[in-house]
């Protein structure tokens, strides 16, 4: 057997893997049981994931959020102020 | 003509493995966690593979295999299919923690050296099990990062570009890193050779 030969063998012995036939299901039941039970309603899940998601969706809601914020804080400051 | 096809053929199912990805990621996220089983089925192997490859440890590779499809879950909202493919991020992530794994792991004393267990082919009978066994560990003396690209790049078969992206670093690197790592191979041949004569 020359150089190459020797080479190609043992490439091929490197790429035989044997995965367990219950390996995805043993990932899946790890997932299961990391995964948080939660009492928010499923679309609240679908909306949060969707907006997680999309970069400007979340950059939209922190402008809504702070908007809001700023709109509270004035409409206190006009009720101590001016009441 | 013929590899033409074999090459079409070939790409037209990356892009449709690709497309199916999009959708089973989309559908995990849309709420159905059970979908991601398919993406572990379809990657087990090659992560498994190159895992095993990168830290020499069989036995330890199925968990870390496990830490890699458990993280792939927990951050797959992070993952923009505009910049690279799923499986492309999968890898990072197992290269992340394969090198990891060889960090945290005490350097073996010659006498915890596992015995090889495995059973040789005739092939490997022909071709010497001790010169495989020479290559084996010439591999796992190789410097971390050139392990990585090189089973990357002989074992998993990646394009320069897909194993640049993994390795966070540029095409030519990732070149120099691999033909480094193939010469320090051929002279673990050679010296085995004149070892052995």
């Amino acid at each position: 057997m020359n150089r190459q030969e020797v080479f190609e063998a043992w490439k091929r012995r490197k790429e035989q893997i044997e995965v367990c036939h219950d390996f995805s299901a043993e990932v899946m039941r790890c997932i299961r049981g990391n995964r948080p039970a939660s009492r928010a309603p499923g679309w609240i899940l679908i909306a949060l994931n969707r907006i997680a998601v999309r970069p400007w969706a979340k950059a939209a809601m922190i402008v809504l959020g702070v908007s809001l914020g700023l709109a509270r804080i004035l409409l206190t400051l006009q009720l101590i102020l001016f009441a | 003509m013929g590899l033409g096809c074999i090459t079409g053929q070939k790409e037209h199912g990356a892009a449709d493995r690709m497309t199916d990805d999009l959708d089973v990621i989309r559908r995990v996220l849309d709420g159905d966690p059970e979908s991601f089983q398919r993406l572990v089925e379809r990657y087990a192997g090659p992560v498994m593979r190159m895992i095993r490859n990168v830290t020499g440890d069989s036995h330890a590779c199925e968990d870390i295999a496990q830490e890699v499809f458990l993280a792939a879950y927990a951050k797959l909202r992070s993952f923009d299919p505009d910049r690279s493919r799923f499986s492309t991020w999968l890898f990072t992530i197992a290269r992340n923690k394969s090198v990891n794994a060889i960090k945290k792991k005490k350097p073996l004393c010659v006498a915890d050296v596992p015995e090889r267990t495995d059973e040789e082919s005739p092939e490997e009978a022909a071709a010497g099990g001790e010169l495989l066994a020479a290559l084996d560990d010439a591999l796992l003396g190789l410097p971390v990062d050139q392990r990585t690209a090189f089973v990357l790049a002989e074992f998993e078969q990646l394009s320069y570009e897909t194993i640049a992206q993994i390795e966070g670093v540029r095409v030519g690197t990732v070149k120099s890193r691999i033909n480094r790592a193939r010469n320090r191979l051929k002279e673990a041949l050679n010296r085995f050779e004149v070892d052995a004569s």
